[in-house]
């Protein structure tokens, strides 16, 4: 259906209307911490997910963020992760990272800095796949693209995202699924 | 900008001081909502390296 149902004010949603909604806000908030660790947002209701960072800052000072999957422990290894930027002032490179996550956002924004912001498609990591990740992202001065995979073909329920540094990050976040 | 501070290369940004911050985690569990602010354990702290 190429264009929404609209639903009067009071009526009753049958099961049906709501499982046709292809896409869906699972949960979400505003961070200042070390350490954002989510569970049970990945499950069998949705096959693919996107989360949506805004306003990123590190007061810290420039930081590489890296996000990991994670059922009761995280996936500490097993990562492969690549891709590239191009600056606004026309340059570009190509980046990768190391096996212990999906590191990205690279560099950071800091004190006056504009904030970062970007999107992470999680394509099946419920299921007992290898997950793939996609990445889009700017900060204050580049645009990122990057994209990889967990080695593992395993199920997780979660995920978790911190900086290399170990210290503050502050930024709003939404996980929606989708069909 | 530099190619280097654009360098993905974790290792570059890594901070290797043992300092007494105090580090907090912010823990979600989606299937309730339930939203837990708290310091993070020392084997938590160990565990959020990225390199």
């Amino acid at each position: 259906m190429a264009t929404p149902p609209v639903f009067s004010v009071g009526a009753t949603l049958t099961a049906a209307q709501m499982n046709a909604v292809g896409r869906w806000r699972i949960t979400g908030g505003t961070a200042s911490t070390t350490l954002l660790s989510v569970r049970n947002c990945f499950t069998s209701d949705f096959s693919n997910y996107e989360l949506v960072i805004d306003n990123l800052f590190t007061p810290g000072g420039v930081r590489t963020m890296c996000m990991q999957l994670q059922s009761a422990s995280p996936a500490t290894s097993s990562y492969f992760w690549a891709g590239y930027y191009s600056t606004f002032a026309g340059g570009f490179g190509a980046a990768n990272s190391t096996t212990s996550g999906m590191a990205y956002w690279v560099p950071n924004t800091a004190g006056t800095y504009s904030p970062s912001a970007g999107t992470i498609q999680i394509m099946n990591p419920a299921q007992a796949l290898k997950t793939n990740v996609v990445m889009s992202c700017i900060n204050f001065d580049a645009g990122y693209h990057m994209g990889g995979y967990h080695d593992s073909a395993t199920a997780y329920d979660g995920f978790r995202i911190f900086n290399v540094s170990n210290d503050t990050c502050n930024f709003n976040w939404s996980l929606y699924g989708y069909r | 900008m530099s190619a280097m501070t654009h360098a993905i290369s974790i290792g570059a940004f890594m901070d290797t001081d043992n300092n007494s911050e105090k580090l907090s985690g912010v823990f979600v569990d989606a299937s309730n909502g339930q939203i837990i602010e708290r310091e993070l354990t020392e084997e938590e702290i160990e565990e959020i390296k990225c390199s």
